[in-house]
């Protein structure tokens, strides 16, 4: 297990960010970090990149402490949302800091330069925000971490670069078995690249796991029936969200689809149609379910 | 401390480090251009480095503790492999390097073309007291930085407690002043010394380059190196167990805004109730609201909100009251029995002064200022120096002379206080030389002496007492005067 969050505590003043907070994210694995605004995405990786202390719990990457082990940082590259570039910083003199404190690859940065347009002497002042994100991305890269937390760093990003930084973290996955986490808004992109994710709220991860099972374990049912229903006729389901429009029923239902439709058949609807959801919806529902879902 | 880290510092801060190291030299060296005087140009380039080394002590922790003041910045650097420890040690280390290794090194440059008029062995003093006291001055001025959350307030910071030990001087003036009769200050200027590793670390320093700048005082080594532990103390609190995510927020630590706007307001509160308890003179209006006025924006400025809460008038309006009750207990129980207070110390010498304008046919009337200046008026000047002991053993003398100041006592009490008339008597101890002068006690007098304790302070060896005349500006013994009058 690369990493692992046990009890995580953390408050700001009387506000209770993180509450017992609970996580496993594998080797070679991309999570999606999800949540509402507030919800403590930003917080939580602060936490693992070793900025914040937490008030009680350990965050341990291949068993050491990320807060009380300073070298162990060394293998975590943390992009924030926003990244700190100091006055009349170039692409290249940013590079000092990386190279001293790191285990800098220089192949590796040249190599990622090239592949994000980017040139040493570029002023980062005058970049485009979509341009300083990759100048960030470039030296997450660089430094060949074991974990890449990216703070909302992936949004921002125009297609042609989201899909050459995929492709670069991909082949860091497959050759160094790296770890990334990616906190983001955009959970049609996270859905792209992700395989695992975990749902923050209330300071604690509700739910989380592989992305596709999870994805296949909850499904859109549409159904017609001769006479009208009610919510209380589905009680039996763990239903997610329900919807009636006449005699139409849509239903968003947790469990396998197979049992699910055995179940929905024996009430004789007239028209059963299975849709699958979108990690989008997913995250909906599963919010929507605990009373914190937007409509 | 960590290589890498300093490394890195040495890398990112070099163009500036070359720029300072080189315009230290010149500006130090120039002195030394077109002068005939090797020995005087070193004092003056010493005094230079040690000017600007005094200004890095303030510049220094604001460029390397920044980045704990905003956001981002504390998201990478605080996100290092290094521990918080280490990280300080390094910084502290470079900062140690800049200012104290350039102003070693400028010293033993400067000491080359004055090398037969210096002593090599004053260049190390110079240095080890340099070490000392640039080491806890960044210490102190880190860990006031250091308490504020962001950038700005951590310039007010290091500005507002620097200038702590001046205020207090300010107010205690002002307390000793108005409430205490006979005490015109005493030792007030080394009390607020001590509380101020600036003035302190001025003062030897200065003092081990030019002895004329008031000497070294060794006890001051003593107080900055404590300093210096309060300082590390400081950094350690609000630098290695820092939350990271005081970045960018208010700067309510109970040691910033929250004590520094209160801790003002109060001093200055009192100084006033004091002048105005003193002088009678409540009337102070216009100056009560400008201190409102500036304590409201200073809530301001910590609050970042133009909002006027109650608790702000609340807590203006219960400080002034509370500096006011301070002021009366303190003139109605004569500065809380600090006015009976009368130190002499045995070992030396008493100095009395005694001044006052009277009327030539009765040498106990005074006369008022305003009066013309004509052939009534005689100035009195009595000039007494007598070894502590010799005073104590003369009965007489003691008796007149402590009458005269408990004169002096009833009427800084009284309400005549402030009368217009020119009558004084001053009290102080200093060496057999005249040189050094302690416990000063001033008191204005109400009353002149009367002829008869004029006649058993001039029958004293240690005493003298002149007359001399408005008319013809001539100078008489109270024996001449006398006999000139026929008395």
């Amino acid at each position: 297990m690369m990493l692992r969050i046990e009890h995580l505590n953390k408050s700001f003043g009387s506000k209770n960010v993180l509450n017992d907070l609970n996580l496993k994210v594998n080797d070679s694995s991309i999570f999606g970090l999800v949540g509402i605004n507030g919800a403590g995405k930003s917080t939580l990786l602060r936490l693992i990149a070793g900025v914040y202390e937490a008030d009680g719990g350990t965050i341990l990457l291949n068993e050491h402490n990320t807060y009380l082990n300073p070298e162990c940082r060394a293998e975590i590259a943390f992009v924030p949302d926003e990244a700190y570039y100091p006055l009349g910083a170039t692409v290249g003199s940013l590079k000092l800091l990386y190279e001293t404190m790191y285990h800098f690859s220089e192949e590796a940065y040249q190599k990622y330069l090239k592949l994000f347009d980017l040139d040493e002497k570029m002023s980062v002042a005058n970049l485009s925000k979509g341009m300083k994100r990759r100048v960030s991305l470039l030296f997450a890269l660089a430094l060949k971490p074991k974990l890449i937390l990216l703070d909302e760093a992936y949004d921002g990003l125009e297609p042609l670069a989201r899909l050459r930084f995929k492709k670069a973290l991909s082949e860091l996955i497959e050759d160094e078995g790296i770890s990334v986490i990616i906190s983001s808004h955009n959970l049609r992109e996270l859905e792209d690249i992700c395989d695992s994710f975990g749902i923050l709220e209330g300071g604690r991860i509700v739910s989380y796991g592989d992305l596709l099972e999870s994805k296949e374990m909850i499904n859109k049912y549409q159904l017609a029936f001769t006479d009208e229903k009610t919510k209380d006729d589905f009680k039996d389901f763990d239903l997610l969200h329900f919807e009636a429009e006449g005699r139409v029923i849509r239903l968003v239902v947790r469990g396998n689809t197979e049992d699910v439709m055995a179940k929905l058949n024996e009430m004789k609807p007239v028209l059963v149609d299975v849709l699958p959801v979108s990690f989008e919806e997913l995250f909906i529902y599963e919010l929507e379910s605990r009373g914190e879902g937007h409509e | 401390m960590n290589k890498n880290y300093l490394k890195y510092l040495f890398k990112n801060y070099r163009i500036g480090l070359v720029f300072y190291a080189v315009l230290f030299l010149c500006i130090a060296g120039t002195p030394f251009i077109g002068s005939n005087n090797p020995g005087g140009s070193h004092s003056a380039a010493i005094e230079i480095m040690l000017a600007m080394s005094f200004a890095m002590t303030f510049v220094m922790p604001v460029i390397l503790f920044a980045f704990v003041h905003r956001r981002r910045s504390a998201d990478l650097f605080l996100a290092l492999p290094i521990s918080r420890k280490d990280q300080l040690l390094t910084n502290l280390l470079f900062a140690l390097i800049v200012v104290v290794g350039i102003f070693c090194l400028g010293n033993l440059i400067m000491w080359i073309p004055a090398a037969a008029y210096v002593s090599f062995t004053d260049v190390m003093r110079m240095c080890g007291a340099a070490i000392l006291c640039f080491t806890s001055l960044i210490l102190i001025h880190s860990a006031w930085y250091l308490i504020a959350n962001n950038i700005f307030d951590g310039v007010v910071m290091i500005g507002a407690w620097s200038a702590i030990p001046l205020l207090l001087y300010f107010t205690i003036s002002e307390f000793t002043s108005s409430m205490i009769a006979g005490r015109s200050g005493g030792n007030l200027f080394e009390i607020s010394m001590s509380l101020s590793p600036l003035a302190m670390s001025v003062r030897n320093l200065f003092s081990i380059n030019d002895i004329s700048n008031g000497g070294v005082v060794p006890a001051y080594f003593v107080l900055i190196l404590l300093w210096g532990v309060i300082g590390a103390l400081g950094v350690w609190k609000h630098f290695v167990r820092r939350k990271s995510e005081r970045a960018e927020q208010l700067s309510d630590d109970p040691l910033a805004y929250p004590l520094i706007i209160n801790f003002y307001a109060l001093f200055i509160l009192i100084a006033i109730a004091c002048a105005a308890v003193s002088e009678r003179s409540f009337e102070l209006i216009s100056i009560y609201l400008s201190l409102l006025f500036i304590y409201v924006v200073a809530q301001f400025v910590y609050r970042r909100k133009i909002k006027v809460s109650v608790k702000t008038l609340v807590t203006f309006g219960a400080m002034s009251l509370a500096a006011l009750i301070f002021a009366l207990a303190a003139f109605n129980t004569q500065g809380f029995g600090l006015a009976q207070r009368y130190t002499i110390d045995d070992n030396t010498h008493l100095h009395i002064s005694y001044n006052a304008m009277v009327y030539r046919d009765d040498l106990s009337r005074l006369v008022a200022r305003k009066y013309p200046l004509d052939g009534d008026i005689v100035w009195i000047n009595m000039d007494l120096f007598i070894p502590v002991k010799d005073y104590e053993a003369d009965e007489p003398l003691n008796s007149v002379l402590e009458k005269t100041r408990q004169n002096g006592i009833a009427y800084f009490y009284s309400d005549e206080r402030g009368a217009d008339i020119n009558c004084v008597i001053d009290f102080n101890n200093c060496d057999h030389n005249r040189q050094k002068y302690s416990n000063d006690y001033y008191y204005a007098l109400n009353e002149a002496i009367s002829l008869e304790d004029l006649k058993v302070i001039d029958s004293s060896p240690f005493s003298q007492i002149t007359l001399q005349t408005y008319e013809d500006d001539r100078t008489w013994t109270l024996k001449q005067w006398l006999e000139r009058n026929g008395d």
